[in-house]
């Protein structure tokens, strides 16, 4: 019997056996069937009054990926009262979470539910509504949670795209919260997250030309960034220290990348010089920040390349591919992963446009490996934890975000009410992003 | 206005009424011909000699003759799938507009590349700057000055047809054009 199914079992059981159980003060008993053969379960019990946060975080561990996360009844899941961990010794479960109410926020404590030890405990100043921006610091106690079980979490981040095929808006990691970001009257495209989560890097086409601008989300005017001479600039990315924009500036003989001084706001400069033959777009960087990989058609066929930050030191990045007949398959939209472990990108599977698939590119070893196969996928952007991307997927059949976790393979949508695409996902977010 | 003015505004309605495009206002086009949905149109018919077309000042309506010429100004390009070069069909749309342009010095145009949904989506905003400069390109070949020209991309962000088929993917791969000066001029003032 797998896990899950049973620690529906444990649910069922605990449901009927509670009362009696603890009148006795024995041990719950509760069909212990052994540990997860792939993710451990985890129970999220609080106390009155924290429902709804207990909600928001067991879907946030749900999103994570790296654990089971049984359906309990409310009667079962709010505690009255001191929580006895040795009661859950045999139920399956791995981790054990108690929420209680603390002043000005939530007091969070991880059990191992083998042993009923207490391993972390932490107060997480939260309000207990959860609404609209008071989410994230809920989402920050799922990701204190994941990372006291050893893994990073992704749930206080938001994901920027374009809606509609008009404005940039964002939306929360679990899909709520959905804000729009850029001016109302035009036509925005690609966003891209400072490393902070403060600032919104997006282009803005007006008077015929697309401008980019960086946006503090905190409020304010949004500035404009400056580059080498007229043209549009799109396809932003931040280099990792947040000082540098690194972008696609196309004029009438091509797209080259260039990079701006963000400190100083000033210095705009190409790196690549193949514009009057070629187009390159899609800067991303690596975690150092010592090298960008991006696309590029200098070969007569979307490829991607790397190079150094200054440009020097050029060459491919993934193996050019070709089908049966010989005919190379385009690959697009690199995304650096950020442990360094490889760069997600969409490619082709036929010619003509077709069958476009998301692979990885292993930095150390060079190997190409598939990572979806079905509909057509495009524009991921990695999540701070290095094993989830959002993507854009038809496989709904319309335009929409997916999440896909590389390691387990599970995905999700991210449902949006218009046609989405271009997603970027932001880095954690802090208190005040 | 002259009678050469009035002559070429005579080409210019022949012209429109054969090969205008759906991107022409229902009520300027002469004919209603539906515009073909892939990039393969028929070429429109070459442009009678002036001599050919005699025009009486009474029987021109300027307003008519300069909505034909800007149906003529205005008619779409289309082109293949990731590709930006001009076809021979397409050639002859923008030589029409060049006799336009020369014909009237003051007319200033804005070209607008577009692309199908397919490609990356910043990708496609390279390739629709590389179509709206390919067909500058060609005007500024047959004497057209660069600086009567802007160029732009809208990359796949606006499309004509949102569907997912083949037609609607040719019908998206275009240039737009789009009179930013001069308009009037076409009036004869």
């Amino acid at each position: 019997m797998t896990s899950r199914v049973c620690l529906a079992v444990i649910c069922l059981t605990v449901l009927t056996g509670r009362l009696a159980a603890q009148a006795d003060s024995n041990r719950i008993r509760l069909s212990a069937r052994g540990t997860s053969d792939a993710q451990p379960g985890i129970l999220v019990l609080s106390g009155v009054g924290l429902d709804s946060v207990r909600a928001i975080i067991q879907r946030d561990l749900t999103y994570s990926d790296r654990f089971f996360v049984p359906p309990i009844p409310d009667s079962i899941a709010t505690l009255h009262g001191q929580l006895n961990p040795t009661l859950y010794q045999d139920t399956g479960a791995a981790w054990l979470v108690e929420l209680e109410p603390a002043i000005h926020g939530v007091d969070v404590k991880l059990y191992d539910a083998r042993t009923g030890a207490l391993r972390n405990q932490a107060t997480v100043a939260a309000p207990l509504d959860g609404i609209k921006d008071d989410r994230l610091a809920i989402h920050r106690i799922s990701d204190q949670i994941v990372g006291w079980t050893g893994g990073v979490g992704i749930a206080a981040t938001r994901i920027a795209f374009v809606m509609g095929l008009k404005q940039v808006w964002r939306i929360d990691s679990d899909g709520a919260n959905l804000v729009r970001v850029s001016p109302a009257d035009d036509l925005a495209m690609s966003p891209a997250w400072s490393p902070d989560g403060s600032l919104l890097a997006y282009s803005v086409y007006r008077d015929a030309v697309w401008t980019l601008y960086v946006q503090k989300l905190a409020g304010g005017a949004p500035m404009r960034v400056p580059n080498s001479s007229a043209g549009s600039d799109y396809g932003p990315a931040f280099s990792p220290d947040g000082r540098t924009l690194a972008f696609a500036h196309g004029a009438e003989k091509g797209s080259d990348i260039e990079v701006a001084d963000l400190v100083k706001m000033c210095c705009a400069h190409r790196l690549t010089f193949s514009g009057a033959l070629a187009d390159n777009v899609t800067p991303t960087y690596s975690p150092d920040g010592n090298r960008i990989a991006f696309m590029s058609t200098r070969s007569g066929t979307p490829e991607l390349y790397v190079m150094d930050n200054d440009g020097t030191d050029t060459h491919q990045l993934v193996s050019s591919a070709f089908d049966a007949n010989d005919k190379a398959l385009p690959s697009y939209t690199p995304s650096w992963s950020p442990d360094n472990a490889q760069v997600v990108f969409g490619r082709d599977t036929q010619a003509g446009g077709a069958g476009r698939r998301l692979f990885s590119v292993m930095i150390r070893s060079g190997q190409v490996v598939e990572r979806s196969n079905s509909g057509q996928n495009e524009d991921p952007s990695f999540a701070p934890d290095s094993r989830h991307v959002v993507f854009k997927s038809r496989r709904s059949g319309r335009e929409q975000l997916w999440i896909l976790d590389l390691e387990s393979g599970a995905t999700r949508q991210l449902p949006t009410p218009g046609v989405a695409q271009v997603p970027a996902w932001s880095r954690t977010l802090g208190p005040n992003p | 206005m002259n009678r050469r003015s009035l002559v070429a505004l005579s080409i210019a309605m022949s012209v429109a009424a054969t090969a205008c495009h759906k991107s022409a206002p229902p009520a300027t086009q002469p004919t209603p011909t539906p515009a073909p949905a892939t990039s393969m149109a028929p070429p429109p018919p070459p442009a009678a000699a002036p001599s050919s077309a005699p025009v009486i000042r009474s029987e021109v309506d300027p307003n008519a003759a300069a909505a034909a010429a800007t149906a003529t100004m205005n008619d779409r390009i289309h082109f293949d799938y990731n590709m930006s070069d001009i076809n021979s069909a397409d050639q002859s749309r923008l030589d029409l507009k060049a006799g336009l342009m020369k014909q009237f010095p003051a007319l200033r145009i804005l070209i607008t590349g577009n692309c199908d949904e397919r490609g990356s989506d910043e990708y496609n905003i390279a390739l629709g700057m590389r179509r709206a400069t390919a067909a500058k390109d060609y005007l500024i070949r047959v004497g057209i000055d660069a600086s009567r020209i802007d160029v732009s991309s809208l990359g796949r962000q606006s499309p004509i047809d949102p569907g997912q088929t083949d037609a609607a993917y040719a019908a998206n791969r275009r240039d737009e054009f789009k009179i930013v000066a001069g308009s009037q001029s076409l009036r004869g003032r």
